[in-house]
């Protein structure tokens, strides 16, 4: 069996590139920095929240000087009130505001500071976001009304910004490594009466498996791809 | 509020009660037209008070029975007030239709590295927002109705992400992920809840159209039933057969209404 960790060939996919990983304070990002570390890729961390186009802008432009240009730009953004599992009618209208509104404004900034970094040269932009926004939850209403929300922000990101050379793609991750705060949170189980899911037996892991596939993404081998949806989860519910 | 004076006592909604948002006109008034002429006693809501007068004309004319009322459903005050009122005035709530938009009235491209804060709340408080007011006014009501529906009208702009407007299509993106958490959260309350993404000709579309017939060509050859749909008739009546009983087992779901339009899902 080879280990997508420790595959040498995936060593060279970011070499010589640079790559910004701007996810908003989820612990996600520091995974998936390391992983994309792995590839050669030359790493910036962002882990402060957009509030504005300016904020983002002057970030990102920073970011890039300090690696010395940009290629890959990889982001996720939930602020903490979309990080719980509660019924909607409970939910008060700050917390909507700060799981729906602010969190989907701080992609928009994220976009468009990325737009800022890369529409001379062209490159990669990757959306994380839980997979589990393909098929709902119940109890996450507010974060996956957020999360397919930024999936189709970034299509009309692609649509508009592929004559630049950018290339926007969304990867789906487990929920438990999005969020691990919501872990134990009742996500459905797909309806498969065979041999239990996930297909591969196991669920992906951010430092492993998703970066090589972000980092993959980012290099020659996905130039044709943009607009694109990856969930992965495995083999799980195997949704388009 | 202003009330039509007939009762249809047939039909496949007879004896239920709906409220309709942005139903003053397009694919609203549609909507309301068609759920009033298949029996169900209609709140007619929107932003502007004549125009829901006029809707309420229509379905008056026709037998049907409704009332107008104005509501922002950005404003989650006036849709508690609204739904209150409704279910004082006809005794029950079993249908929540949240088709109130807003930006969609402009045919000039967005560029999103220029979109502000403000463009961004200009439509999402009456999208997303609207969508939770209409859901936490109405599920109480709903949950007692045994026959609760909640119906958001979304749209292919958030399933293939336009590049026309960016905001709208995030939104309606948006919509697909409440719809489908919504459906499992509510199921246990037995309360069905789905999404359609039309594609109809409202007079915005028509104003388009008659200014830019080249892009009107070029869009309806992309239809394989050849037109766009029509409010009442196409769009109105399959928002019926979702709320009736046909449609009893039918849940979580976009379903695209666009004459053949987005066949990708």
């Amino acid at each position: 069996m080879v280990d997508g960790v420790a595959n040498a060939s995936a060593a060279s996919l970011l070499t010589g590139r640079r790559a910004i990983v701007a996810t908003q304070g989820l612990g996600l990002g520091h995974a998936l920095a390391q992983g994309l570390a792995r590839h050669g890729a030359r790493l910036v961390e962002l882990a402060a929240q957009f509030d504005s186009k300016a904020d983002a802008e002057t970030a990102m432009a920073d970011a890039a000087r300090e690696a010395d240009g940009a290629d890959v730009v990889v982001h996720a953004a939930a602020l903490p009130a979309a990080l719980a599992c509660r019924p909607l009618d409970g939910l008060s209208a700050d917390d909507w505001r700060s799981a729906v509104h602010r969190s989907m404004l701080a992609t928009l900034f994220c976009l468009q500071g990325a737009h800022r970094v890369l529409h001379e040269r062209g490159g990669s932009v990757v959306l994380v976001g839980p997979s589990t926004a393909l098929v709902g939850a119940a109890g996450l209403v507010p974060l996956l009304t957020l999360a397919e929300g930024q999936r189709s922000l970034m299509k009309s990101a692609a649509r508009q910004w592929g004559r630049h050379g950018m290339r926007l793609n969304w990867v789906g991750v487990a929920l438990r490594h999005y969020a691990p705060l919501l872990a134990d949170a009742p996500i459905p189980p797909v309806p498969e009466l065979g041999p239990p899911p996930p297909a591969l037996g196991r669920v992906p892991e951010p430092t492993a498996d998703v970066a090589d596939v972000i980092a993959w993404l980012g290099s020659a081998g996905a130039r044709g791809i943009t607009g694109a949806s990856f969930n992965l989860d495995g083999g799980d519910w195997m949704v388009p | 509020m202003r009330e039509a004076k007939a009762m249809n006592g047939s039909g496949l909604l007879a004896g239920r009660v709906a409220f309709v948002t942005g139903a003053g006109g397009g694919i609203g008034r549609g909507i309301a037209q068609a759920l009033a002429a298949a029996g169900a006693a209609v709140a007619v809501t929107g932003r502007r008070r004549s125009t829901c007068d006029e809707t309420v004309n229509l379905i008056d004319d026709e037998g049907g029975l409704a009332i107008a009322i104005e509501v922002d459903v950005g404003d989650a005050t006036m849709v508690r007030r609204a739904v209150e009122a409704t279910v004082q005035r006809w005794g029950r709530l079993d249908i929540l239709v949240q088709n109130a938009n807003a930006g969609m009235d402009s045919a000039v491209p967005v560029d999103l590295e220029a979109i502000t804060e403000a463009d961004w709340y200009a439509q999402a408080r009456v999208a997303w927002d609207g969508n939770l007011h209409c859901a936490q006014a109405a599920l109480p009501h709903l949950k007692a109705s045994g026959h609760g529906r909640f119906i958001v009208l979304g749209s292919a702009f958030g399933l293939h992400g336009a590049a026309m407007n960016p905001v709208y299509s995030a939104l309606k993106g948006g919509d697909r992920g409440f719809v489908k958490s919504l459906a499992r959260e509510w199921g246990a309350h037995g309360i069905i809840v789905n999404a359609i993404e039309p594609a109809a000709a409202t007079q915005p579309t028509e104003i388009f159209f008659a200014q830019n017939p080249a892009v009107r060509d070029a869009y309806l050859r992309m239809f394989p039933l050849g037109r766009m749909g029509a409010p009442r008739n196409d769009i109105g009546r399959a928002v019926v057969a979702l709320c009736s009983d046909l449609m009893g087992y039918l849940s979580g779901q976009n379903l695209p209404v666009d004459g053949g339009l987005y066949t990708a899902l």
